[in-house]
């Protein structure tokens, strides 16, 4: 089993044993089993896939970025904002959506900076929507028509 | 001496004021716990941060990093932590008292100012200081997001060599009762100061440097140490601010219960002064009315 723990600079949003996670990190995924070796790594926005067992169902989290350690099988994460699905209040993940896609498309000639930004604001709310539509569908109910 | 009306209405007017200062007294107490509260709830990302850090510096030992680089010091940065409203007491003559006094001592050397605060907006103004940004709307709610383009602009200033040393002025809370002006920098990052820094928040001591050592060689570290410690470098900036804005708000919100307090303390001597004057005036008045009444009556037989 894996000690597995995120926090973020405002709380402690997860805390448990599992038996394996599987994290967003820069260039793609990496999945901690309780014998990986000592890691750490960046993460990025995306998802994080938690399992309880080995033949668990994945229960999902949403981060927006930060960095992962897994030592000793103890796997900490320190993200800049991580929610769990149930969390996440799909309307307004959606509606976030859209605004950033909004954004994206109406600011044609705004500067690197901007647009960085707005890419990484896109990101974060994709991968939250990505999160809470999983999870939804999972509990039988519709997402927002699709 | 005033009629007894004049007193009631004062007394109507100094009444009400106090009631309002108590209101701002019990709101005030329950922003000092709120900010209290998000200081404990940093400890743990803050503790982990210690640690990872502590592995990364080692792996990472002989890189350096532009934002870790000490140069000679043409112009700084001071990052001033105010207030955005008064009614707080000393609280921001405090910080300007000590600003005043850093600026005299770093005379000669060129100096910019970013602000979080308005009151420390106009304190700066009227010492006839540049103002790079102003953030006045991160007081409010602060998140360690609203901390970002702070930690960004800063950040960007360092690095294109306009400003070479960047130092924060905020109030730490030590207790209801003793705030304490602090001074920090922030720029150029020493690690082991960030260290220090982190362990202030946490309020522990780390392990052993040894212990890292030896288990830094383990690590795998993607994409490489120094990659992930230059990203974790504006992370912890942002913490700093973070730390210090939620610092600041705690006394700033402790200062001003403890001027309520006392305005509302003076408001209830005050009413009971004047209720004093006014059973006094209307005695007077009685007195003098019965003294014509049998003065009259007397004429009268």
């Amino acid at each position: 089993m894996i000690r597995f723990k995120i926090v973020t600079p405002e709380k402690i949003v997860f805390e448990d044993d599992i038996f394996q996670a599987t994290l967003p990190i820069e260039g793609g995924e990496v999945t901690i089993l309780p014998s990986h070796a000592p890691y750490i790594g960046t993460l990025q926005a995306g998802e994080i896939i938690v399992k309880k067992t080995a033949e668990g169902e994945g229960e999902s989290l949403a981060t927006s970025g930060g960095f992962a350690e897994f030592r000793d099988g103890i796997l900490t994460l320190l993200a800049d904002t991580a929610e769990r699905a149930e969390e996440i209040d799909v309307t307004r993940a959606e509606e976030a959506k859209a605004r950033a896609e909004l954004l994206m498309k109406e600011r044609v000639s705004i500067d690197d900076e901007e647009y960085a930004k707005v890419a990484a604001l896109l990101d974060k709310e994709f991968a939250r929507v990505r999160v809470a539509r999983k999870h939804r569908s999972r509990g039988g109910m519709s997402v927002g028509g699709q | 001496m005033a009629s007894a009306r004049d007193i009631r209405r004062r007394i109507k007017g100094v009444k009400s004021t106090g009631k309002i200062t108590r209101a701002m007294e019990m709101i005030s107490g329950v922003k000092v716990r709120k900010a209290v509260q998000a200081v404990l709830d940093i400890r743990p990302y803050a503790k982990e941060a210690i640690r990872i850090l502590g592995h990364l510096e080692e792996a990472a030992k002989h890189e350096s990093h532009p934002l870790l680089l000490a140069r000679p010091v043409k112009k700084a940065l001071y990052v001033v932590i105010a207030s955005n409203r008064g009614l707080c007491g000393g609280f921001n003559a405090q910080i300007i008292k000590k600003l005043r006094q850093i600026l005299r001592e770093d005379a000669g050397r060129e100096q910019a100012f970013l602000t979080i605060g308005k009151k420390g907006d106009t304190a700066v103004r009227r010492l006839r200081g540049e103002i790079l940004a102003s953030f006045p709307d991160v007081l409010a709610a602060p998140s360690p997001e609203l901390m970002r383009p702070i930690a960004k602009i800063i950040i960007e200033e360092f690095e294109e060599g306009r400003v070479d040393r960047v130092v924060m002025v905020y109030t730490d809370y030590v207790s209801a009762l003793l705030q304490e002006v602090k001074v920090r920098a922030l720029l150029p990052v020493a690690i082991k100061d960030a260290k220090k820094a982190m362990h202030e928040m946490t309020g522990i001591e780390s392990e052993s440097d040894e212990q890292n050592h030896a288990l830094s060689a383990e690590y795998i570290i993607e994409p490489s140490p120094k990659k992930v410690l230059w990203k974790m470098i504006p992370r912890l900036l942002e913490m700093e601010l973070y730390h210090a804005v939620l610092e600041s708000n705690a006394s700033q919100e402790s200062a001003r219960r403890i001027a309520m307090k006392n305005a509302t303390d003076a408001a209830e001597e005050m009413v009971g002064d004047l209720t004093l004057a006014y059973n006094q005036v209307r005695q007077s008045k009685i007195t003098a009315e019965i003294a014509e009444l049998s003065a009259g009556k007397a004429a009268l037989e």
